[in-house]
């Protein structure tokens, strides 16, 4: 089944990423919100499994408003892919389910 | 597709209610039908008529009543965590012999079923948390 993960904390003040992360497999997608796209960072905590991951097939997005309004889009990891609003929604719709961390 | 929402965080707290709100305008402007949006836990605040944000901010209650409107979505808010936080219709402030509503229009007060109920009846339910 695919799956959708949104994760929304920093992996910097919270092990939610990292959770989130542990029980990510392949088809899943990871998409970070709010905070959570300061995990999308090259100097994330999380880079290594991100890769690994990514490189299993599980796919990663950051919601763009959020990374932009955090002045960071410069700095990502190049597995993660920036994701407007309706980008999102099609994420949703594609997905059979939506798992929110927060 | 038949979606819907459960918002967990109030205004000005977190970042909940403006995701969910960006995520909600996005899914209503691309031809989905949103059902309804759950306001649950300190969600419940974003129902408040009595919220004067200043006038360069977002005005949360409000804009959500717009797209209600025009896209004719449920906005439910859970009674019990409505109650416990101050956020009464004119019902229940009769109900407990209050001074005022605060309400927003557009928002009606029912019981958690309804969160159960938007899952069931929804192709996809999206929760946006604190």
């Amino acid at each position: 089944m695919s799956l959708l993960h949104t994760v929304n904390k920093s992996p910097f003040s919270k092990d939610t990423l990292l959770n989130c992360l542990a029980i990510c497999q392949a088809k899943h997608s990871v998409l970070l919100i709010e905070d959570g796209v300061y995990g999308a960072l090259k100097s994330s905590p999380c880079r290594e499994q991100i890769e690994q991951l990514s490189a299993m097939g599980v796919r990663f997005f950051a919601l763009s408003a959020d990374v932009s309004a955090r002045g960071i889009d410069e700095n990502l990891i190049a597995d993660v892919t920036l994701a407007s609003d309706q980008d999102f929604v099609n994420l949703v719709v594609k997905n059979n389910v939506t798992q929110s961390w927060y | 597709m038949k979606l819907s929402i459960a918002v967990y965080g109030a205004p000005h707290s977190s970042e909940a209610s403006e995701s969910a709100y960006r995520f909600a305008s996005a899914a209503c402007s691309m031809g989905h039908s949103l059902i309804r949006v759950f306001f649950y836990h300190d969600g419940v605040h974003n129902a408040s008529s009595l919220a004067i944000p200043p006038q360069d901010e977002t005005q949360t209650t409000q804009r959500w009543q717009a797209l209600a409107l025009e896209f004719n979505i449920d906005l439910v808010v859970c009674v019990a965590a409505a109650l416990r936080r101050g956020i009464v219709n004119t019902e229940e402030a009769e109900r407990y012999d209050l001074e005022s509503q605060n309400l927003g229009k557009g928002f009606e007060i029912s019981g958690l079923g309804q969160l159960l109920d938007a899952a069931v009846s929804s192709e996809r339910l999206v929760s946006f948390g604190h």
